[in-house]
């Protein structure tokens, strides 16, 4: 029952960390001539209240919309790109609404994601075995291509949160006594995976105190800021 | 300072005592209605589409839908609203999650010994689910938490900066007691259930007594049964229960629940062994009888505690009984090879590969032989 609680410390973690540049893999990443496309994975998406005491209360509603603005802006940006999107969707014989084994390459990716976030952001964790970028979802994802004409299939994990009235009132009060109360916070990370052998051949991550995907303006700039030094 | 803490005592605890009314069977309109719920629930069922794919559900199909079929007969009208799932861990436990599905520790099914007491837990769960305790408990929390801060501000300011410490312990003890009184209103619910279903009314009592004999039996170093630190138990629990009983009978069936466990309960006792809390598990090995598995059993576990007598013994009880697993000997030979006593350890072990010629560690016994030799 407390599935999400190690990624959320991890990302709780990252925030009060010292921000470094974002991990630029060597990319092997060309474009061919045709167009290419993407599959985008479930997102793994929650936005929370802040109550008065900073608990986070999950809000459903936000979430879904937060989650319908993204998915509409990320098919934006790459029709403007020319490349071909599909949005997940079951495989037909499926009676579940995500198939397992795709469920599990999204666990996966959340695990992965959060490696590569807590290996990268500290020169004192970073591994000395992977100077760049060099990670993958395993031939697992073979799944994927079995079940999608796809090239690529893009990941996401994100959390943001909000502050409620009360905790708004208490950020005024501690302003004015001098003392910093801690609002709204947005982090996420997000993949391009190979769908030929499963590397991630492009990840970046966002951390953030502005920005607002419960609005279509908003989630365009979030996914802007995501999609950050994408090469398509 | 204390006419402060008086006055949050109070505030929080009437922060605590909103209570809901219950879900109604079927209807999750209800649950939409309110924000902060409808959240909670898009959680969980994350949590839970996460437990399905986690590897931690036990294969056996007719042992879930056994314990489905059991929370189904004490959760009655909420049955379709409720789903079950045995997972794969050591540890007397079940819970409830606030959209309705149970997780059942396979634990708690070595310890339970029949299908009433079966039925006693998970009515009890099932009740948590039917008065909405997890948002109860999420609403006061949250709403002693604000106050808390609030409170703890306005001591600052006003020069009490040390009242914000009792401040907090008040809290503390207010959520506390806020979760004792929803274990008891649990109690007492799953209670009906369970009767209602016609089950043995002693069995809701004959669980915690066993949850207290196993706590007893531990070093006081060591955690409680975890059924005991998420249901904090109290001998008061335990009385309520037993009066509530009071000779009220109903069915226990014992046959029915060990067809469906018994063919586990080796695998579940060697990860109970993992955990090393001998002295609970002794607890619950005798309750599992004069047996040869569990003979077998309490042998490994005093071997590996360092009480050599006592293993002796356990293995000796184990080898005459005709149920007795074949490493039992093995167990034999290597206890009694560490008192010295090599020609009876030679000839357990020897006795063990006849039993078990296909045995894995036949190569390394088969050493043990040689050197005693």
């Amino acid at each position: 029952m407390r599935a999400g609680t190690s990624l959320g410390f991890l990302l709780l973690m990252l925030a009060a960390c010292v921000r470094t540049d974002p991990l630029l893999p060597e990319l092997e990443f060309a474009r061919s001539a045709e167009t290419v496309s993407v599959l985008v994975m479930p997102t793994n998406i929650a936005l929370y209240e802040i109550t008065v005491a900073g608990l986070l209360e999950p809000n459903a509603e936000w979430t879904e919309t937060a989650r319908q603005n993204i998915a509409t802006a990320l098919g934006e940006h790459f029709a403007k790109h020319a490349a071909n999107v599909l949005a997940y969707a079951p495989p037909q014989n499926s009676l579940l609404r995500h198939h397992p084994e795709h469920q599990q390459l999204v666990k996966l990716h959340d695990a992965v994601g959060s490696a590569i976030l807590f290996h990268g952001q500290l020169p004192s964790l970073a591994l000395p075995t992977k100077p760049v970028l060099d990670y993958t979802l395993g031939p697992g994802i073979a799944v994927l291509r079995e079940d999608y004409e796809a090239d690529y299939a893009l990941f996401l994990t994100f959390r943001d949160s909000f502050s409620s009235s009360g905790r708004v009132a208490l950020m005024v009060i501690g302003a004015a006594l001098g003392a910093v109360v801690q609002g709204g916070q947005q982090f996420g990370f997000i993949s391009l995976v190979d769908l030929n052998d499963g590397r991630i051949i492009w990840f970046n991550s966002l951390n953030s105190s502005v920005g607002d995907p419960r609005q279509e303006k908003g989630a365009r700039e979030t996914t802007r800021r995501l999609l950050d030094g994408l090469p398509l | 300072m204390r006419t402060l803490a008086t006055a949050c005592t109070l505030l929080i605890t009437s922060a605590c005592a909103q209570s809901l009314p219950d879900i109604a069977p079927g209807d999750t309109d209800q649950v939409v209605a309110e924000h902060d719920e409808r959240g909670i629930w898009a959680e969980m069922e994350q949590a839970e589409s996460a437990l399905l794919t986690s590897g931690a559900l036990v294969a056996d199909e007719t042992l879930q839908a056994y314990v489905r079929e059991v929370a189904c007969r004490v959760a009655s009208d909420y049955c379709g609203d409720i789903r079950v799932y045995v997972v794969e861990r050591a540890g007397f436990n079940a819970s409830m999650a606030p959209n309705g599905f149970m997780t059942v520790w396979t634990g708690l099914l070595l310890r339970v010994e029949n299908e009433a007491q079966l039925a006693a837990v998970l009515g009890h769960e099932v009740a948590h689910y039917q008065r909405r305790h997890t948002l109860e408990r999420w609403r006061s929390t949250r709403a002693a938490t604000s106050a808390v801060t609030f409170l703890s501000i306005a001591a600052a300011v006003g020069g009490y900066g040390g009242a914000g410490n009792l401040v907090q312990l008040a809290t503390q003890l207010a959520l506390l007691s806020y979760s004792r009184e929803q274990e008891r209103e649990a109690d007492s619910l799953g209670f009906e259930r369970l009767v209602a279903a016609s089950y043995d009314a002693e069995a809701a009592a004959a669980v915690w007594r066993n949850a207290l004999a196993e706590q007893d039996a531990m070093d006081e170093d060591q955690a409680p049964p975890v059924l005991l630190s998420t249901h904090p138990a109290s001998d008061e629990r335990l009385t309520n229960l037993a009066a509530l009983a009071d000779m009220r009978g109903g069915e226990r069936f014992a046959g029915r629940f060990d067809a469906a466990v018994a063919r586990h309960r080796n695998e579940w006792i060697a990860a109970e062994i993992g955990k090393g809390r001998y002295g609970a598990l002794d607890v619950v090995l005798q309750r599992l009888g004069d047996n040869g598995v569990a003979s077998y059993w309490r042998g490994e576990m005093f071997r590996r505690s360092g009480e050599t007598k006592k293993a002796l013994a356990a293995y000796r009880m184990a080898v005459v009984s005709p149920e007795a697993p074949a490493v039992a000997h093995r167990g034999l030979g290597l206890t009694l090879w560490s008192l010295g006593r090599d020609s009876e350890a030679l000839r357990a072990f020897t006795r063990y590969l006849v039993t078990a010629p296909q045995a894995k560690d036949t190569a390394m016994i088969r050493a043990y032989i040689k050197e005693l030799k």
